[in-house]
């Protein structure tokens, strides 16, 4: 018998080919990123500016689409392997932190730490409220639900919370004096890349960059879970370490996050299923593919509400829940098992 | 290998209220096929898994040759104990040979990281359970029997010296359990301390070296076949009426009926 790394999948192309394509579709996506905007700019003076100069096109270039286009890449790739992680996690391909209602969470946090007057908006407090409160979320849900957590126990608990977190912050907002409260309902509820700046990438990415990090070492973990907790204890697994590194990494970069750009859905649900028809279905193999996957969908998404032509324009997390509720129903009907049965 | 030695030391376990297991001290010899019988709700799923370590115990402790196993570092234990858990399940659609290897992870290896010998190892355990054909395969496409065995091999691949596996022939057809007690059968007699906790006590008395019977928590009797499976302790333990036969198989049960 030959050694090496054999595939379940017998298909055409290997998944390292596979994997070189999405990440030549990445590069295409990040250049039409950096060049789709309100201002027609051409290539070459997209790319000049990008380095130098402080005309016009510099300004937009290094101000506006950079800025835009670095978080989007690292907002959709944070999303997508926290997706892909606590799938592996709670060993259901349903798993999402918006399912858990994370983000809606962490954009409570940040809103009340800006409605309260604690910090500005381009302060390191808002990140690490949004953390704070992203965290305190996914000890409530573990808290209502337990450790032997069914998956639609685990839904619903999400749901309340997801709903919950919503209602605090539409109505914190709506209490504020401001009278542009209106929009920034909007702004955390849908998720936005509009008008960001490097200062906004700053603040975020650092806390990012940290929770992929982590994610990304926790690979085995989640391929010992394949066969179950007692299975992964028994293999040497430390599972409530994992659980507690898992779930405070994804809270320190959705939290991140969602600090700078909003509560954007979805990402992280249809990241992962997009890496497993990539590399198979191995929880490990797919942490990097979902963080690429994650990464394009949102340059997607955001290039999208830049092409379409509206009066004020689209929010970068409608267009991902709208891309995003089809394939989750459809991921609901494809494992209905997992409800029949009911035990995560 | 052939030496190795386990033993529960006054072993107690309390889960919410309930106390799951009264004091059970047992020895289980080395190079042994130990099966565990005892009615549902005895206790030998906990104690299995108390074995295996992935259940801390109330009080007592459980040694292995002699030294408490809670001592080795998580690893060092992985590598000691191979545990085959009652619910078997393979939640992601992973190749055969992939899954095997998760086996070798308390040796440090990965499938993107494995040495020759790793994969000697897995494939050797393919080759025990009989499904080295199916290594290719995709888990979730397999047969209740193949499965079974393929998770089997993922605990022998591990090459470990004890072999804890809870209830290996539940919802297998009369073939694959004969064949699944042949496999233990055989891991036993290459030396390895196998403890299996069964339902079936006619393939108990046929295959296993020791039987140990709990009841309610507690070690009724630990001992041979014929020591252990008599028709007073089946009607007081199980509450059914059996009769006994010694033929040249081996001890022979027919169960004829419930105990009043």
């Amino acid at each position: 018998m030959v050694t090496g790394q054999p595939r379940a999948d017998q298909a055409r192309l290997s998944p390292h080919r596979r994997l070189a394509g999405l990440y030549a579709v990445l590069v295409v996506m990040l250049c039409a990123s950096l060049l789709t905007g309100a201002v027609p700019l051409s290539l070459a003076q997209s790319l000049a500016g990008l380095w130098s100069g402080d005309d016009l096109a510099a300004t937009i270039m290094r101000e506006i689409r950079l800025p835009r286009t670095l978080l989007a890449l690292f907002v959709g790739g944070i999303l997508g392997i926290s997706g892909a992680a606590l799938q592996g996690l709670m060993r259901n391909p349903l798993a999402d932190p918006t399912v858990f209602g994370a983000p809606q969470s962490a954009a409570f946090g940040a809103v009340l730490v800006l409605y309260s007057g604690m910090a500005g908006a381009l302060s390191v407090v808002l990140p690490l409220a949004a953390i704070g409160v992203a965290l305190l979320s996914f000890g409530v849900l573990m808290r209502i639900v337990g450790r032997e957590a069914s998956v639609v126990a685990l839904i619903l608990a999400g749901l309340a919370i997801g709903t919950l977190a919503g209602a605090a912050t539409s109505i914190v907002i709506a209490l504020s004096p401001n009278p542009f409260a209106v929009t920034e309902i909007v702004f955390w509820m849908m998720g936005s890349f509009e008008d960001r700046s490097l200062l906004h990438v700053g603040l975020s990415v650092p806390f990012i960059l940290a929770a992929m990090g982590l994610l990304l070492s926790q690979g085995n973990g989640y391929r010992a879970l394949v066969l179950g907790e007692d299975s992964a204890t028994s293999l040497g697994i430390n599972v409530s370490r994992l659980r507690w590194m898992t779930l405070a990494s994804v809270a320190m970069g959705v939290g991140a996050a969602v600090a700078v750009s909003g509560a954007i859905g979805f990402v992280g649900l249809i990241a992962p299923h997009c890496a497993r028809l990539l590399v198979g279905a191995d929880p490990k193999r797919i942490l990097w593919p979902s963080l690429l996957s994650g990464s394009l969908l949102m340059l997607m998404a955001d290039v999208l509400v830049r092409l379409v032509p509206a009066q004020t324009e689209l929010r970068v997390g409608a267009v991902t829940a709208l891309l995003g509720v089809p394939l989750f129903v459809a991921a609901i009907r494809r494992h209905r098992g997992l409800f029949a049965e009911g035990a995560a | 290998m052939t030496s190795t030695t386990l033993h529960a030391e006054q072993v107690s376990l309390d889960l919410g209220g309930r106390t799951v297991l009264h004091a059970v001290d047992l020895a289980f010899a080395p190079a042994c096929l130990h099966a565990m019988v005892g009615p549902n709700g005895a206790g030998k799923s906990s104690l299995m898994r108390i074995l295996a370590q992935v259940l801390v115990p109330s009080s007592g402790r459980v040694l292995m040759n002699g030294r408490p196993l809670a001592g080795l570092s998580a690893n060092q234990r992985a590598r000691m104990v191979a545990y085959l858990p009652q619910d078997r399940q393979a939640v992601w659609p992973m190749p055969v040979r992939e899954l095997v290897m998760l086996g070798r992870m308390p040796h440090g290896a990965t499938v993107e990281r494995a040495t020759r010998q790793d994969w000697q190892a897995v494939d050797q355990a393919l080759e025990r359970t009989k499904v080295s054909g199916l290594a290719h395969r995709c888990i979730a496409q397999l047969s209740g029997g193949e499965k079974a065995r393929v998770l089997l091999a993922r605990a022998l691949a591990t090459q470990a010296p004890v072999l804890l596996v809870d209830e290996p022939i539940a919802a297998l057809d009369p073939h694959h359990q004969w064949l699944m007690m042949e496999l233990l059968q055989q891991e036993a007699q290459a030396g390895c301390l196998v403890i299996a906790v069964l339902h079936d006590l006619s393939l108990a008395a046929r295959f296993a070296d020791r039987i140990v019977m709990l009841d309610q928590g507690r070690v009724v009797v630990q001992g041979d076949s014929v020591t252990v499976l008599t028709a007073q302790r089946l009607a007081d333990v199980f509450g059914i009426a059996v009769t006994l036969e010694q033929d040249k198989h081996g001890l022979r049960l027919v169960q004829t009926g419930l105990v009043p």
